[in-house]
Parts: structure tokens; sequence; C-alpha cells
């Protein structure tokens, strides 16, 4: 089931990938931005950052993967 | 070292996202919110690769199609449809239509069965979200206090607590088309006895989907098990204390948000040890 966030009067509808072993999403846009699928992943020195599926929207995958980490921080407390 | 996005990552995990790169370009089949058996249209499968304790998730056409060398012959589209729908035999006599979307638990393997060889062989997972299931409710007539014949169908979601996703017990079956040569790899969910909720939920037939642990899900794909073992994991019960249900709208299926709980004042709760009856609400929004 899908989850809304909202920025800047953009809402975001993020659907959790079911695919074992990833985390992953695919987010929507409710303005005429593309849909992005975003990934966490680890970095050569293990440090966990947001990447886009596929390469060539990092920028919008680190943004857009800081929200959905705030979400579910939010949803645990 | 190589580069994802810019970003330096190691070797193993430049293939891991090349790997989810392929997984997600065929992804759409997966993220659907219903997915209606009647249609006989694709839902994501977990398929285990040959030789290796790892899978795949595939998309099938759910509607088993039976070997076209084995019974009940069906070799092309058109037999099959007919065999699905039902169909007037060359005598005139009417045969009922055959789905093949749930094959049951307690018979999989039983010599002569058209799901046997796959279940000794080919078995798959569905992977889900949640499953839709009507409740019949016999309302009292007015006058006499007896229940109508006519039953009011309430549907509900099921699921499992706490878990997004969870496995569904299934086998699979590859067939082709004999007119087209079109090759397509087809499957059927097991069912097993309901418990304390599905029962009463689904309380025209008391059946289930055959809901596996994470331990049951791996040995049901990568075991090499007996036909005793393959009917007891498909007669797996999931304990009722770990089921999630709701109640949706009655035309949830055409929503465009299917999965909405709806609430319905007249229908009673289940029958639940211990479990209090929920005071009545509107609407509620899941997220």
């Amino acid at each position: 089931m899908p989850f809304e966030l909202q920025l800047n009067s953009v809402t975001m509808k993020v659907y959790e990938l079911a695919i074992p072993k990833y985390t992953a999403f695919r987010v929507e846009f409710s303005s005429r931005r593309q849909p992005l699928v975003v990934a966490r992943t680890k970095d050569a020195a293990k440090e966990i950052f947001w990447t886009s599926i596929p390469e060539g929207r990092q920028k919008e995958a680190e943004g857009v993967g800081t929200l959905i980490d705030e979400y579910f921080k939010k949803k645990k407390n | 070292m190589c580069y994802y996005n810019g970003t330096k990552v190691t070797k193993d995990e430049y293939i891991r996202l090349k790997h989810l790169e392929k997984l997600v370009a065929n992804y759409k089949f997966i993220d659907r919110d219903v997915i209606n058996g009647f249609d006989f249209g694709v839902t994501a499968i977990v398929k285990p690769i040959p030789g290796k304790e790892d899978f795949d998730i595939v998309p099938m056409e759910w509607g088993f199609i039976p070997d076209p060398l084995g019974w009940p012959f069906i070799e092309t589209r058109e037999q099959l449809f007919n065999v699905r729908r039902g169909y007037k035999d060359a005598r005139g006599k009417w045969n009922e239509g055959i789905n093949f979307l749930n094959a049951v638990s307690e018979e999989l393997v039983k010599p002569g069965k058209v799901y046997r060889k796959a279940a000794q062989e080919r078995r798959c997972i569905f992977l889900s979200s949640g499953y839709y299931e009507w409740r019949h409710i016999f309302p009292l007539n007015k006058r006499t206090g007896e229940p109508l014949k006519t039953a009011k169908k309430y549907p509900y979601r099921v699921g499992q607590k706490d878990k997004n996703y969870f496995w569904i017990a299934g086998v699979w079956q590859e067939w082709t088309d004999a007119e087209t040569g079109e090759t397509v790899e087809t499957c059927a969910a097991t069912t097993a006895k309901g418990n304390l909720v599905t029962g009463q939920i689904h309380n025209s037939k008391n059946r289930m989907p055959t809901m596996l642990t994470d331990e049951l899900a791996w040995e049901w794909l990568f075991e090499n098990l007996d036909d005793r073992r393959i009917t007891e994991i498909a007669s797996f019960q999931m304990p009722w204390e770990n089921i999630s249900y709701y109640t949706l709208a009655k035309d949830f299926l055409s929503s465009h948000e299917p999965w909405k709980e709806h609430f319905y004042p007249e229908l009673p709760p289940l029958d639940i040890p211990g479990a209090e009856a929920p005071a009545p609400r509107g609407q509620i929004e899941l997220f």
C-alpha cells in the first residue's frame, strides 16, 4: 500500500517495491516530474545512501530518500 | 571499485544495484493493488533458480494450464478458454468451467491429480500484500425470524500482521500454445483449511490460501520434499493470531483505492475469543 509525502505543494505517492533483499521505492509526483525509483545502498566506506535506479537522478534520489527516512522515523515514534 | 550514480561503491554493491535495475524494469506487474484471479492475468511469483539457493521474481499467468500431453488436453488458447469458462461438448452436454486458480492442498499429490507433478517438481511462492475474500451473512426474515436463502456478501482484505508482504505456496507449469507457439509460465495457489479467523470470513467454503512462514517458504522452494511433506506444508494453517483483516467497500474492485477500510454497522464482528467488538466508526484512511 502506498503512502504519501508532501513537499512544496507537490504530493509524492510512494510505493514500496516488494523485492526481497532490497529496500526500494517507486515515487510518483503530482507535478510533471517523471516517476522515480530510489533504493538504499552502501558506498565503499559502508555508509548508507540513497540512489536512483537506474542511474542518472542522484540529487532527486537523495532528496526523496531523506523524506522517506523522515516518514518512517515519524511512523516509528 | 566502481561508481554508481557518481558514488564510489564496492564491486559487489555495483552488481547488486545492476541486478536491482533489471528487477525494477520488470516490476510493474508486482505493484498492483488488486489482482483478480478470474482475469487470468499475470502476478508476481518467486521462482527458484535451478541448482542455487536463490530465486527470481517473475510474472506468471495465474490460472494453471495443465501439461498439454496430460488431462484435460488443453493445446490451444481456444480450448483453454472453453475449459475455464465452461462449454458444450460434441454431444451437447454442458461442462462446468474449471479455473485452476487454486489447488486444494489435501489432494495436491494424490495419484492422477492435475497438480501432482508440479507439486513434486515445480513449486513456487506467490508474493502477496493481502488477499480478498467474501463473508456470507444470511439476514433474518423480519416476519418469521428465519434466515433468508440469499446471503449478503461482505468483502474483506486479509493479510499477515506486521508484514507488508507475505508468502503463499504455489505450483507452476510451463505451457505452449500448439497453434501460435507462445510459451507461458502459469501457476496456481494452494489452499488450506481456514483457521479461526479466515474460516469465519470465507464461511462459504472454510478455506484460506496457504500462507507460509519464512522458514516454510524456504523449505517449499529449495528443499527436496517427499509427498508427505509437500502435503504437510501445503496444508499449513497460519495461526489465526497472525492474521490481520478488515472490511472493504462492496465496489472495491472498481475503486481507485481498493484497500480502503469500510465499516458496516449491521455486520456482526467475527467470533474471536478475547476480542471486543470494535466501536462503530466511519470510513478510515489507512495512511
